[in-house]
């Protein structure tokens, strides 16, 4: 018997999810390949306020367009960094 | 590699929190104004992030081993299965806790609440779950506390919880919550859901066959991520 899937709940004031060993605002090393690139920008809340604690989490694919662990080609890896 | 092109199911309405539930004050701005736009679901989507798994070290499984001493409260086994919603197990999914110490209070620059700190409890763990979609940690209950919302609100007592499994869309933050907690019916972020199997499920179920004599009490909560549809989208090059 299967259910849907569980529901979510606020990540709360005192969140501290654990994934801090990948903080980092690098996402890729100087001998990566390809175009590098900074992207910068500012998170406000509703009343306009900067939000000073907020956690982003991005993932993207590298400059041949793969995503480490699928390659649509299945010819390689994808390139470290 | 064809059953990372297959979509995720829509979310069933009523099983999810409503982004505006005027009780849980933060929702009031934190809520969208306009109609959601329901985009495409694309690979980067379908396929990843993919994580690291070496990251997960000895105690990261057991809250009560993590410092010099032991930690003050009634220590619990935790313990379940992440399935999708295909009844399939989901394995390798990494699952990370956070929660409050026995006297309700975080270990956390931002909790002044008036608890003690317990200097042997950190409040936060990681794991994997194994072939099965299994999990299982040890903890102590962490504590109700209270938080700013109306006047005399406190938070059932509850074990914070994040999952990443196949894909972003899979990804789940919600909270574990403690069967017969009287507190759960005045809890608006509990009862910002309106399905009441949906928020039942949140509860953890008292678990004697998990409960190790003389030393901690055993919770069963089993989670369930989004499940695929059997249809594979198009593989577009």
């Amino acid at each position: 018997m299967s259910y849907p899937a569980t529901a979510s709940q606020t990540v709360g004031p005192y969140f501290r999810i654990g994934l801090s060993y990948l903080d980092s605002p690098a996402l890729c090393t100087n001998a990566a390949p390809g175009e590098h690139i900074t992207i910068s920008g500012q998170v406000f809340d509703a009343d306009g306020t900067p939000v000073t604690d907020g956690q982003l989490e991005l993932w993207q694919a590298d400059d041949q367009g793969r995503f480490a662990g699928y390659d649509p080609t299945e010819r390689g890896a994808v390139s470290p960094g | 590699m064809l059953e990372l092109r297959k979509p995720f199911l829509p979310v069933q309405p009523g099983t999810q929190p409503d982004y505006l539930h005027p009780p849980y004050v933060s929702t009031i701005l934190r809520s969208p104004s306009q109609p959601l736009i329901v985009v495409p679901q694309t690979l980067s989507e379908l396929s990843g992030p993919v994580f690291g798994h070496a990251a997960i070290e000895k105690f990261d499984n057991d809250l009560t081993h993590q410092h010099s001493g032991e930690p003050m409260g009634e220590r619990i086994i935790v313990h379940g299965r992440v399935l999708d919603e295909n009844d399939r197990p989901v394995p390798g999914a990494l699952v990370e806790v956070w929660q409050a110490n026995a006297a309700g209070r975080y270990m956390h620059k931002t909790d002044q609440h008036a608890a003690p700190l317990d200097p042997n409890f950190s409040g936060a763990g990681r794991f994997l779950t194994d072939d099965e979609g299994y999990y299982r940690f040890t903890s102590i209950k962490p504590g109700a506390y209270p938080w700013g919302n109306h006047p005399n609100a406190w938070r059932p007592a509850h074990i914070h919880f994040s999952l990443f499994g196949a894909g972003l869309l899979t990804r789940l933050v919600t909270q574990m919550y403690f069967p017969g907690d009287p507190l759960l019916p005045y809890d608006p972020i509990y009862n910002c859901i309106s399905d009441e199997q949906a928020k039942q499920r949140m509860i953890s179920k008292f678990d004697l066959d998990a409960t190790i004599p003389d030393t901690a009490l055993g919770y069963r909560y089993d989670i369930i991520l989004r499940g695929r549809n059997a249809t594979p989208m198009e593989n577009r090059k």
